[in-house]
């Protein structure tokens, strides 16, 4: 492994700012004294102009002809751009040494990136080690089923299982991928 | 979080400029180095950083008391940074990742080399994808714990172990390959 104040170093000379604190807290503070102007315009100025758009609005509809309508083509959805935030996938949750299925997605890949395949067992509590396993299945045979069959810890708590690395199939080279959040139960007495 | 940090926040909150102007100097060059790795344009940085303190600043009233301010600041800078980075792609201004000077050192023949070292990691860590840069950049430039970047990023802290350990390794490689096979593990 390349050593953290190595990767810290390479990092830092690459990133040297030249600029000037103070201009940009210059900069800053100048914006900060600067209250949004929206939050200066009384409120009833904002009400109005919304009345007098909804008016010219309904006068429009009311008064403009309508066009001829359209031809009957199937036309594109419009493509729009939303940033929505994604939920999490909650985790599965199983019991301890139950078989998970865990579903592969496969690309093919790039001489000299072969690694593993590996499965990588992340305990999802603070300071605690992963176990990293060598996978002995064939690669022919995971590119075919499309899954894997692995074992949950035994141990009760959360986990990020996830397998990656590289199988051959007939001189061709395939990056594997899965990943899996699962919560291993207690055993009830 | 430290008391002293409290207090500066406190007293921030409060509109005191003396306490905004020591909270911008601690987090500027973390946060200005974190915005240029990921815009890798420095004046687009800059505009990021600046509107990342405004709006941090800004919104200091809602800030919980007893939390760490860095996490929640970390995430306003990598929003407006990755926001300023998809303007500067959708205008296709170019990259400007410079040549940086690191100085001159006593030793002028291991210094190149080191350099050129350190120069293919860079460039190693420039081909990591978002998903396994961005971990990495949080704790290396912003030195947020795993804990804090699963805080910062909104994703459980095994997958930030994982991200991280997955970007290490393909360092790793990159790095052996842009060297021709060997690798310098002794540093």
């Amino acid at each position: 492994m390349i050593p953290d104040e190595r990767i810290s170093e390479a990092l830092r000379t690459n990133s040297q700012w030249q600029g000037s604190p103070d201009a940009l807290w210059a900069k800053v503070s100048e914006q900060l004294r600067r209250e949004p102007r929206r939050s200066r315009q009384p409120l009833w100025l904002g009400t109005a102009a919304a009345a007098v758009l909804i008016l010219a609005l309904f006068a429009q509809s009311l008064w403009k002809p309508q066009p001829p309508p359209l031809p009957d083509v199937e036309e594109p959805v419009p493509l729009r751009m939303f940033s929505v935030p994604v939920p999490l996938p909650e985790p599965q949750i199983v019991q301890g040494g139950a078989e998970l299925k865990l579903v592969l997605t496969m690309e093919p890949g790039a001489a000299g990136e072969e690694e593993g395949p590996i499965l990588e067992i992340w305990p999802e509590k603070e300071g605690a080690s992963p176990a990293i396993l060598e996978l002995t299945a064939r690669g022919a045979q995971l590119l075919q089923d499309g899954y894997l069959m692995v074992r949950a810890p035994e141990e009760p708590g959360s986990y990020l299982m996830v397998v990656r690395g590289t199988v051959r199939d007939r001189d061709q080279l395939y990056s594997i991928y899965a990943e899996e959040r699962i919560t291993v139960e207690a055993e009830k007495e | 979080m430290e008391l002293a940090e409290q207090e500066l926040i406190r007293r921030a909150k409060r509109g005191e400029q003396a306490a905004l102007e020591q909270i911008f100097r601690t987090h500027l060059d973390s946060a200005i180095r974190l915005a240029y790795l990921v815009t890798r344009n420095w004046a687009t940085a800059e505009d990021a950083v600046q509107e990342a303190f405004v709006q941090a600043f800004r919104s200091l009233h809602g800030f919980q008391d007893g939390r760490p301010f860095k996490p929640w600041f970390t995430r306003i800078v990598i929003n407006k940074a990755k926001r300023t980075k998809s303007r500067l792609d959708r205008v296709h201004l170019p990259y400007e990742l410079e040549e940086e000077d690191s100085g001159a050192a006593a030793d002028p023949e291991s210094s190149a080399l080191d350099r050129a070292g350190l120069d293919q990691l860079f460039q190693a860590i420039n081909t990591l994808g978002d998903k396994y840069r961005i971990p990495l950049l949080l704790k290396y430039v912003s030195e947020l714990t795993e804990a804090e970047i699963a805080q910062t990023l909104r994703i459980p802290l095994s997958t930030v172990k994982s991200r991280l350990y997955t970007a290490r390794q393909r360092l790793k490689q990159s790095v052996a390959a842009l060297q021709g096979g060997g690798i310098d593990d002794s540093r």
